[in-house]
């Protein structure tokens, strides 16, 4: 399977911060899930692909080519979304029309109208009318109506009700569907991701915790519920994270099978991606 | 960056709607018909000024939408970011002057005097609209938009001594083609430089801005 955007040991310093050789790989067709804390180096990942921000090291290669050399063409195939709408406030549907039929060269009028139809979205009121989900829903008709192949979605769904997130959801699915586009989805919300994303990368403090596929993490990860005593008694390879409650031990383990075998006495509840999270980042790690 | 000086033409019609626009029509009738000497000079020295400086509006809705901060989502450069904001301001200019030369010629009409006295003062006054458009881009990119007004307020004062000196026109009365090409050349500089130093602005202000602004979200 091709990649379309590849991440190779990227290094982007700030005062306080420091993203430390990221190395991903989204392949084509899949939909990567972009988690983390807040700061944890998602947006800057973001705005390092497509260079809003100078990286400090590293490499970033989309559909095999330099983002930087060949940032113009590049940026023809990707598409963008936020969580806001920097669009100029004044601007009808019909003007955003016009002036982004002018910027992108595959810009497909006829998608964009069936989008915004879709949507729902008044076509002769100003933006600044818009409700936050309106406007994201903005940001996704434009990134979808130049054929982009490459989504980048930071926080997109996060002013989204969950009808409109299920809609989205949907969107997304359909986009990957012949295998030749990808998405690449930064967001709070791991509800969304468990429902769509095909590889999850956990990003803490600017560090790449894992990248995995996600049903190995929904199937395979596990919560281990046990005293002191058996927690004692458990191997420590066994364990990825741990932590101490009032009354128990959480484990977070990642052969939950596995581990419930080897430990009959102990409760072994599937992990969502929201415990391995936090385990990973408030939990004590072996 | 066709479509960026089409994003500029769609905000600057939008900013200044049919009334504001029949109102300034309104004005320069009267000022044709109730200025029967000094009319066609006023607006030949004027109005090209004026119509630059609805950039400063430009800039404001701009500002309002944080629209450089969608910038970097388009398969743009930054050199046709800014080049699109010249190519926006000649083109309003262009217009300008041709509004500007018919209100002279109208004016000359009524009034009963050769245009060729109001020449000078016309050419005089596209070259001011030059002067606002080289001061108010860079300044524009570098500070806020009250400031970038300021900016273009202080080319008053040389704009002013020009005017008032007599030195502009009597220069341009010669009507020696050294006295044109020297123009030119000096319009051809300025602009080359006001370009030079908007792009400089904008490529170091456009990393240290989103610098700033992933730092506050990291």
């Amino acid at each position: 399977m091709d990649a379309i955007l590849q991440i190779d040991k990227l290094t982007k310093r700030y005062p306080g911060f420091c993203l430390d050789g990221l190395s991903l790989t989204v392949p084509s067709g899949a939909i990567m899930g972009l988690i983390g804390e807040n700061g944890a180096g998602k947006t800057t990942t973001i705005d390092l692909i497509i260079h809003a921000i100078e990286k400090d090291g590293g490499e970033i290669r989309v559909f095999g080519k330099d983002n930087i050399i060949h940032e113009k063409e590049l940026k023809q195939s990707i598409g963008m979304v936020q969580d806001t709408c920097n669009l100029p406030r004044m601007f009808t549907i019909s003007d955003i029309e016009t002036v982004m039929g002018r910027i992108y060269t595959h810009w497909d009028r006829e998608q964009f109208r069936a989008l915004i139809q879709k949507f729902n979205l008044p076509k002769g009121q100003e933006i600044w009318t818009f409700s936050k989900g309106m406007k994201v829903k903005l940001n996704f008709a434009i990134a979808l109506a130049h054929h982009s192949k490459l989504l980048l979605l930071d926080e997109a769904t996060s002013g989204l009700d969950p009808v409109m997130r299920d809609e989205i959801l949907d969107l997304l699915l359909d986009f990957v569907q012949d295998e030749r586009n990808s998405v690449l989805f930064s967001s709070h919300i791991t509800s969304d991701l468990e429902k769509i994303a095909d590889y999850v990368a956990f990003l803490y403090e600017g560090k790449l915790l894992f990248c995995k596929p996600k049903d190995e993490l929904v199937y395979h990860y596990g919560i281990v519920h046990c005293g002191a005593e058996q927690f004692a008694n458990m191997d420590k390879e066994d364990i990825v994270a741990w932590r101490r409650q009032d009354y128990e031990y959480q484990v977070l383990v990642a052969d939950r099978a596995g581990i419930a075998r080897k430990y009959p006495g102990c409760i072994v509840d599937p992990a969502a991606l929201d415990d391995i999270m936090l385990l990973y980042i408030r939990g004590e790690r072996t | 960056m066709t479509g960026l000086v089409s994003k500029d033409f769609i905000v600057f019609k939008k900013q200044f709607g049919p009334l504001y626009r029949a109102a300034s029509a309104l004005l320069l009738i009267a000022v044709i018909l109730l200025l029967p000497n000094d009319g066609a000079r006023y607006i030949a020295l004027c109005l090209p000024m004026m119509g630059v400086a609805v950039l400063t509006e430009i800039v404001k809705a701009e500002e309002q939408s944080d629209w450089k901060d969608y910038l970097p989502v388009l398969p743009i450069t930054n050199r046709d970011i800014v080049l699109s904001r010249y190519m926006f301001c000649a083109l309003l200019l262009a217009a300008i002057s041709v509004i500007s030369f018919a209100a002279c010629a109208a004016s000359a009409a009524i009034h009963q005097f050769t245009l060729a006295d109001v020449m000078p003062s016309y050419v005089l006054g596209a070259w001011f609209g030059v002067l606002f458009l080289c001061a108010g881009i860079p300044s524009g990119y570098f500070f806020k938009n009250e400031i970038c007004t300021s900016a273009m307020m202080w080319c008053l004062i040389p704009i002013g001594l020009i005017s008032n000196s007599g030195m502009g026109t009597a220069f341009l009365r010669t009507g020696s083609p050294a006295a044109i090409m020297m123009v030119l050349l000096v319009t051809a500089l300025m602009l080359y430089a006001s370009y030079a130093l908007s792009l400089w602005i904008y490529t170091t202000k456009r990393y240290q801005k989103m610098k700033m602004r992933t730092a506050k979200r990291a």
